[in-house]
Order: structure tokens, then C-alpha cells, then sequence
């Protein structure tokens, strides 16, 4: 208590420096002055009594040097010192300067953008309330190589209906509807789902409501969730909840809009549930237990790890298989596994993410070792300055806490150049990462990503101030003694140089190397033959009502009539139609 | 600052405290005065050294301090003790009786053999 109240004193201590200085004057003239005083009363002459009352004091100076001492906080004060002067000498050699900054700001900025990424896909939790309970489970054919077979709708029924682990299934697919509203036709990407698949995944609706149980059973009237981007590109109309629109000839009815985060396992305009959906509603889907097109999503009960579901799993696989041996030959070698959701949603980005945060380690060391190197040389001309510092009585620690302080306030510059350059690169990343993941919508530079920015900086002003900065307080003294002013090298600087270099060049070697392999297997996929020549061919998706082409016959009736159209606006055109 | 040990430090505080309890409010040449007189030599080489703890004991709270008129009509700053200094004096005061008793019975064996 005592402590902190001295404390906050002392900091105020840094304050008014003059007129504490004139004060501590007052009392100590006016104490020599009591002393003389008392000198002469005892018989001394008065240049006697002076003398006197100066030695008993003991030192004006000294005395008023530990007075001040005492009176602020000399570390935060030499700290400051060293700020300002630092940030001259910056200033003094803006080329250097600008050169060490540019370094570093290029090196941390790609580790924090690579860093952000990394994060925002692969480290921050699930945005869904419990989000470790929520696993994906995937079909697969072990024999034959086959590891993620889409679910059939008979298929969910039995998992759903014999698991012991489960608290809910629920599935999902996606088609591309065409929505028409008053004045409006467009097509939209929407998702199919079960009923209660908003409240497995915890998403709470931003307007409205989300489906509840009956919005899927068949008889149940057509509605409409909004996903929020599709909302606001549709102007985001705060009364939309009761709008009707018209899809697969039915009349749908918006209930909400979807809260904005993001969406898995992709992206979509709409959600529906699978009444609403003309194919999946259809009898022939229905009973069909080899039209796999469904991904399906599970949440454990709590406290069920995921070993204990996996078997459970296993033992109703086993039981569909022994029933249907029909759809389920044991050449194939039926399975199920079941992977957290937050692990399937990023497998395919991980290792691409953790090579790029690897590589830009490297660069950071790069810059760090250049930057060490440049120091260096710029130490050695300053090597008189610090001797004569070293000579005037600066402590070697308190030198090295001099150059370091220096070295701080470059590689903090560098750190917040840095971040700027994070935000553009930033936007080439996520758009990168998005082609692996739906997670990347999640990267952001947030607190955490700061935070890593700042740790970044720091660390690497420690790394390439320390060396030098010691390399450099073992030489003080032998600068002086040269005094020719020709500082020389001495054998443990050239080491340092020489271990400076082999680093930058052993590990730009590793990062060519890598950069090299990629760019072969890239020319490698550049080249492959495809089979047909892919110059000038176009490709169009159609997506025909449900509805009115049931038949196989109907939609290559339409294909016939479309191209028809399209030759006859366009001779030159040749397009092939993919249904 | 000068690296004066920390029980030189911790002997000063205390004396200044005791001196300020014993003779009331004074200023920074009177407590030497004073402590010079009943410590013998222990100050005689160096006033100069009172004046940070004085700002010490000041800024801990345990003195407080107004300039004011001396004895001969000079202008001083006087140092007097405030409640929490009474309180420190009689604890650190305690504290030293029970070292110095310590060591005096650490050490007197010792003088015996010699």
C-alpha cells in the first residue's frame, strides 16, 4: 500500500521538474546558510564557516542527484531519454531508417495476415453455442477408396432412428431454385434442410423465426428463411417477415432472416425445408435408398465423447448393411465415420495454412538476420560514440538497454507498417482460403491477431537488436584504447556477420526450394491433357422446375429447344448443354 | 543513486522518525544536528545524504512537510511526523530491539571463545 502510494508519487515526480529542482534549492541553501550561521557563532571566520557547512553537506550536487533519484523513477525517465534520443537518431538516417522498417514491416505483415488466416479458420472456436458436440458424419466405402459418400434419405432414417449417442440428425443439401416475387425472377442457392437443423447448429434468426418442427412434414405450408447477405443485397426490408413468393409453382411464405455469421457448410441466398424441396419430397427420393445426395450433421449428447458415438455409429452401419445386402456388398467394405465438425470444415485448408504460416516464419527470419546484418555495419561507425558514452560512465547494461530501446522503437514501427499492409493482403487471403474452406468469411484482424502483431515485433526486435547490442558492449572499452578512430573488426563481430549471412542464405535456399516445387507441380497441372480442348467452350447450368421436368424425356426436350434458341441467335456459337 | 546499503537506509528512516517524535516538527539541519549529536560520528561525514530519505519517508507517508520560520527568522522547511509514521516508528522500532537482541545473543559465545 505504502509502495504504491510512493509510486504514484514518484511518477508524479516526472512532473515540474523545475520548480521541484528550485524548491530542493531553497532547502538546501537555507540549510547552509543555518550551518554557517551556527559555524560563525562558534568563533569561525566566514570563508571558514562556508567551507565548513559545504564539506559536512557532503557534495551539492551529488546530493541533489540522489535527491532527484529518489524523487521520479529513473528507469521510466532514461527510458524516455532513450526514447527521444532513439527516435533522433532515427530520424538522422532516414535511408537506414526507412530501409529496416520497410524489412520488417514486409515480414510482419505477411505473418500477420498469414497469422490471421491461420486463426480465424483453425484455431477460433465455432461461432455456434457447444460447437465441439456438432460432428459430420461421412459414408464411406473403405475397400473401395471412397471416403465420403453423400446420404440417401432411407439412410438418415435409420441412423437417425437406431443411434444411442445422437441428440439430433439432421441434412442438408443444396439446389438452385427460381424465386418470383411480384416484379422479380431470380435464382437463388438454397438450402434444404431438416426442421430442426437451425437449432442443432444453435443459429438464432435476426428477424422472425427459424423452422420448427412441422415446416418439414409434407403437408406443412412453404417457407423461407433468409440468409442476412441475401437480405440486405435485397435491400434488407426491415417488414419482410410475410412477404409471399412463388418457387417450384407453390406459394412460399418468408418467417426470418438469419442472424450474419457464417453459413455451413456453404454458402446460401435461402434456406427451405425439405417439404419444400421438389426432388427431395418426391416419392422416388424418399424411398430410394441409392439417391445419396444429402450431407448430414449430428450433435452428441453431452458428455458423450466422440469414441463412444463413433461406435455407436458403427453398430447401426453394421445393422443397415446386414439389411440391405442389396446397396451394401462387403467388396465395397461399408463405413461410417463421424469427424468433428470444426475438423471437417478446415481438413482441406489446414495444411496449406500451416506451409504458408511456415514459410512466412522464414521471411520474418530473413528480414530479422537482414536487418541484424545492417545494424551491424551502422554499430560499427557509432562505435566511437559508445565508447566515449562508455568512457563519460555509462554502465554497459546501460547501453546495451540504450540500443535496444532503438531497436524497439524500429521494430514497432516496422510491426505497425506492418499491419497496414495486413488489411490488402488480408483480402487475397481469405479470398485464397475460401476455395478450401467456408471459414475463411471468419478471418479478421481481431484483439488476438494484435496481440500477435505486437508479441511479433517485440520478439523480433529482441532478436535482432540482442546481438548486436551485445556483441557491441564487449568492444566498448578496446574502441577506445584503438583511438585512431579506425574502429577495426574484431574476430567475434566477423562471426557474427558470417552467422548472420549463413542463416539468411540457408534459409532463403529453403524457401526457393519450396517456392521452386510448387511452381513445378503448378507447370505440371498447367499441362495436363484433359482429353478435349477446353479453348473457347462454355459451360451453362440450367436448373429446370422439379416440378415439370419429372421424365428423362422432358429435360433433354428442353435442351433440344434451348439450343435451337441458341443456334438461331447465334450461328457462331456452338454450345454444348450439360443437364 | 548512491549505493548505500539498505540498512543504512532503514537505520536513518528510523532515526529521522525517532528524532521528529522526540523533538517535533524540524527542518533538515536540525535532524542532522540531532542525529549527529546522539549517534556520534555515524552522520558527521554527510548531511546530504538525509534529504532522500526525507523525501522517502515523505512520499511513504510517514512525515509530512510546510515551509515555516526557524529559530533565527530563516526560511526552513520543517518535517513532522503524521500518524502512520507514529505508528511505523514503534513498529520498526520493535522489530530492531528484537534483531539487535538476536545478534547479541548470536554473537556473544562467539566473543567468549575468542
Amino acid at each position: 500500500m505504502r509502495e504504491i502510494r510512493a509510486w504514484f508519487l514518484r511518477l508524479g515526480g516526472l512532473f515540474h521538474k523545475e520548480r521541484r529542482d528550485a524548491e530542493l534549492a531553497a532547502e538546501i541553501e537555507s540549510h547552509l546558510q543555518m550551518h554557517i550561521e551556527d559555524n560563525l557563532r562558534s568563533g569561525m571566520s566566514p570563508e571558514e564557516a562556508r567551507r565548513h557547512a559545504v564539506i559536512k553537506l557532503g557534495g551539492i550536487e551529488s546530493t541533489k542527484e540522489d535527491y532527484r533519484d529518489r524523487r521520479g523513477l529513473p528507469l521510466l525517465e532514461t527510458l524516455m531519454q532513450d526514447l527521444r534520443f532513439g527516435f533522433r537518431s532515427l530520424r538522422k538516417n532516414p535511408g537506414f531508417s526507412a530501409m529496416v522498417i520497410v524489412t520488417l514491416a514486409l515480414g510482419i505483415g505477411v505473418n500477420t495476415a498469414i497469422f490471421s488466416a491461420v486463426y480465424g479458420v483453425l484455431l477460433r472456436p465455432l461461432p455456434y453455442q457447444d460447437g465441439g458436440r456438432l460432428v459430420v458424419p461421412h459414408q464411406q466405402a473403405t475397400q473401395a477408396h471412397v471416403s465420403n459418400v453423400l446420404f440417401s434419405a432411407p439412410e438418415i432414417a435409420d441412423y437417425r432412428e437406431n443411434n444411442h449417442t445422437l441428440d439430433a440428425v439432421v441434412e442438408y443439401h443444396s439446389m438452385d431454385f427460381l424465386l418470383l416475387g411480384n416484379d422479380s425472377a431470380e435464382r437463388v442457392k438454397s438450402g434444404v434442410v431438416s426442421a430442426n437443423f437451425f437449432d442443432v447448429l444453435r443459429v438464432r434468426p435476426l428477424l422472425g423465426r427459424t423452422f420448427v418442427a412441422g415446416d418439414d412434414s409434407p403437408n406443412a405450408d412453404a417457407v423461407i428463411v433468409l440468409s442476412y447477405n441475401y437480405w440486405r443485397r435485397q435491400g434488407g426490408d426491415p417488414n419482410i417477415v410475410g412477404k409471399v413468393f412463388h418457387m417450384n409453382d407453390r406459394t412460399h411464405t418468408v418467417i426470418g432472416v438469419l442472424a450474419p455469421i457464417p453459413q455451413y457448410p456453404e454458402e446460401n441466398d435461402i434456406y427451405v425445408p425439405i417439404s419444400a424441396c421438389p426432388a427431395r419430397s418426391s416419392a422416388k427420393v424418399i424411398g430410394d435408398r441409392s439417391m445419396h445426395m444429402m450431407t448430414v450433421f449430428a450433435r452428441m449428447k453431452s458428455g458423450v465423447p466422440l469414441t463412444t458415438a463413433q461406435a455407436d455409429l458403427n453398430t447401426v452401419a453394421s445393422q443397415i448393411a446386414q439389411h440391405n445386402p442389396e446397396f451394401y456388398s462387403k467388396e465395397d467394405g461399408y463405413a461410417l465415420a463421424a469427424a468433428p465438425l470444426k475438423q471437417d470444415l478446415t481438413r482441406r485448408a489446414q495444411s496449406t495454412l500451416l506451409v504458408l504460416l511456415g514459410a512466412a516464419g522464414f521471411v520474418l527470419l530473413i528480414a530479422c538476420a537482414n536487418v541484424a546484418n545492417l545494424l551491424l555495419a551502422r554499430l560499427l561507425r557509432r562505435e566511437r560514440e559508445l565508447a566515449v558514452r562508455g568512457a563519460l560512465g555509462a554502465s554497459r547494461s546501460r547501453l546495451v538497454r540504450q540500443l535496444l530501446t532503438e531497436t524497439t522503437v524500429l521494430s514497432l514501427t516496422g510491426g505497425a507498417l506492418g499491419l497496414a499492409l495486413t488489411y490488402p493482403t488480408l483480402a487475397l487471403l481469405v479470398r485464397f482460403a475460401a476455395r478450401f474452406t467456408t471459414r475463411a468469411n471468419e478471418v479478421r484482424v481481431d484483439p488476438v491477431v494484435l496481440l500477435f502483431t505486437l508479441s511479433v515485433s517485440l520478439a523480433s526486435g529482441m532478436l535482432f537488436g540482442f546481438l548486436p547490442a551485445l556483441s557491441s558492449s564487449r568492444q566498448v572499452s578496446d574502441a577506445l584504447k584503438q583511438g585512431s578512430g579506425q574502429s577495426t573488426t574484431s574476430m567475434g563481430r566477423q562471426r557474427l556477420r558470417a552467422g548472420l549471412v549463413l542463416v539468411q542464405v540457408a534459409v532463403s535456399f529453403i524457401l526457393l526450394i519450396g517456392a521452386g516445387l510448387m511452381i513445378g507441380s503448378f507447370i505440371k497441372l498447367a499441362n495436363v491433357d484433359p482429353g478435349f480442348s477446353p479453348d473457347r467452350v462454355l459451360t451453362l447450368n440450367l436448373s429446370p422446375n422439379y416440378n415439370r421436368y419429372r421424365t428423362d424425356q422432358q429435360p433433354k426436350q428442353m435442351l433440344a429447344l434451348a439450343d435451337n434458341v441458341l443456334r438461331s441467335i447465334r450461328n457462331t456459337l456452338a454450345s454444348t448443354l450439360r443437364r | 543513486m548512491s549505493e548505500k546499503s539498505e540498512v543504512w537506509q532503514g537505520t536513518l528512516a528510523l532515526m529521522v522518525l525517532k528524532t521528529l517524535e522526540t523533538m517535533g516538527p524540524l527542518h533538515g539541519y536540525g535532524i542532522a544536528r540531532r542525529i549527529e549529536q546522539t549517534s556520534g560520528d555515524l552522520l558527521s561525514v554527510n548531511y546530504g545524504t538525509l534529504y532522500p530519505s526525507l523525501l522517502r519517508l515523505e512520499q511513504e507517508g510517514y512525515i509530512a512537510s510546510e515551509w515555516g520560520v526557524s529559530d533565527n527568522n530563516r526560511k526552513a522547511k520543517f518535517y513532522r511526523l503524521t500518524r502512520a509514521g507514529r505508528k511505523q516508528l514503534g513498529k520498526e522500532a520493535r522489530e530492531w530491539g528484537q534483531t539487535t537482541e538476536i545478534l547479541a545473543r548470536f554473537l556473544a559465545p562467539e566473543e567468549k571463545l575468542l
